[in-house]
């Protein structure tokens, strides 16, 4: 038996009643759609730096991917705050940096770090290396020689705010600037955090080539830690 | 070799080694940069310094980026993502002969994907 119209419109109900909710909302809730597939096509391309970034903050795979995951979560949902035409991957790190040092630093128990970093120590850096005759170019060398996993081990060693900078400037390239917005510090604090991180990984690789007799086990006070 | 006080604008050691960060990161204007390049040029004790810390720059560059994301959590993402707002379209054309209904219903869900668990 065909079935009459009035059968039809009884068989309707909920769409009848979705109606009225979808044109009244349909304006918002397609810009979010919209919003959605913009935020998916620019900002998942910076998914495996962004887990790189992780990885070496949290300093390990389940913590990082968890970090990601929350990173993208807050990102969207700010997304609309986002200004176009700036850039979206320093945004996205910063949003990152942001939930590392919230929900990831505090939680590890670490010693205290010292608070009496400024840009004083930064600037004793030409006393230091007069009294240091630094790595000779046969040491650089043997720097050079040593496995991806002992320089990964060795940045794994600095304290949380080192290895940030050193990470942010070393490999992701940001500017000071930026690393600054990032960690929420003075430009002078993300100097001196480069620099101490910088001859704490100096001290750490030269050991790593003593260690692996890449180096001879001679020279280990020219390297100011 | 340069330690000693040098004409105007030359910079001397100190002044250099205070800087080689600026330098190696190129967070200096041009002008200063190439005052740097000049000393870097005539002094070999500088030169061996800075070569150390460009030489770590390099290999941390190298050697702790270049990771991928494992294939389960770019998944993960992209499917919160997509499940954040969910359209479902519907359309309904039934006739009885003599007269017919169409309709159509658009159905969008917002979720935050924050709100899930994550797992």
């Amino acid at each position: 038996m065909k079935p009459t119209l009035r059968d039809v419109q009884n068989s309707m109900p909920t769409l009848a009643i979705e109606r009225p909710r979808v044109s009244s909302g349909s304006m918002t809730e397609l810009t979010q759609t919209e919003r959605a597939e913009r935020f998916e096509a620019e900002a998942m391309p910076f998914i495996d730096q962004l887990y790189g970034a992780a990885l070496r903050m949290t300093r390990n795979p389940s913590d990082a991917e968890d970090l990601v995951q929350e990173t993208y979560a807050s990102a969207f949902a700010k997304f609309h705050q986002f200004r176009e035409g700036t850039n979206l991957r320093a945004w996205l790190y910063r949003i990152l940096t942001n939930n590392f040092i919230n929900n990831y630093r505090k939680a590890q128990r670490r010693p205290q770090e010292s608070s009496s970093e400024g840009i004083e120590d930064w600037q004793l850096y030409a006393a230091e290396q007069h009294s240091s005759t630094g790595l000779r170019s046969a040491e650089m060398e043997a720097l050079d020689k040593l496995p991806d996993s002992d320089v990964k081990d060795a940045l794994q060693e600095l304290p949380d705010d080192f290895r940030m900078a050193v990470y942010l400037a070393d490999v992701e390239g940001f500017p000071y600037k930026e690393i600054a917005e990032m960690m929420q510090t003075p430009i002078g604090t993300v100097m001196s955090r480069l620099h101490r991180g910088r001859k704490m990984l100096q001290g750490l690789l030269s050991d790593y080539a003593r260690d692996r007799g890449i180096l001879p086990a001679v020279s280990s006070q020219e390297v100011v830690k | 070799m340069t330690e000693k006080s040098t004409p105007s604008d030359h910079l001397d050691c100190t002044a250099f080694l205070a800087e080689v960060y600026l330098y190696l990161d190129s967070e200096c204007d041009e002008s200063r940069r190439a005052q740097l390049q000049a000393h870097l040029e005539q002094c070999p004790g500088c030169l061996q310094k800075y070569g150390l810390e460009r030489t770590v720059k390099d290999l941390v560059g190298r050697c702790c980026g270049g990771e991928r994301a494992p294939e389960s959590l770019r998944a993960k993402v992209q499917g919160k993502i997509r499940d954040a707002v969910r359209v479902q379209n519907t359309e309904t054309f039934a006739t009885d002969g003599s007269s017919y209904v169409h309709t159509r219903a658009t159905r969008i869900q917002v979720t935050r994907f924050s709100d899930e668990q994550i797992n």
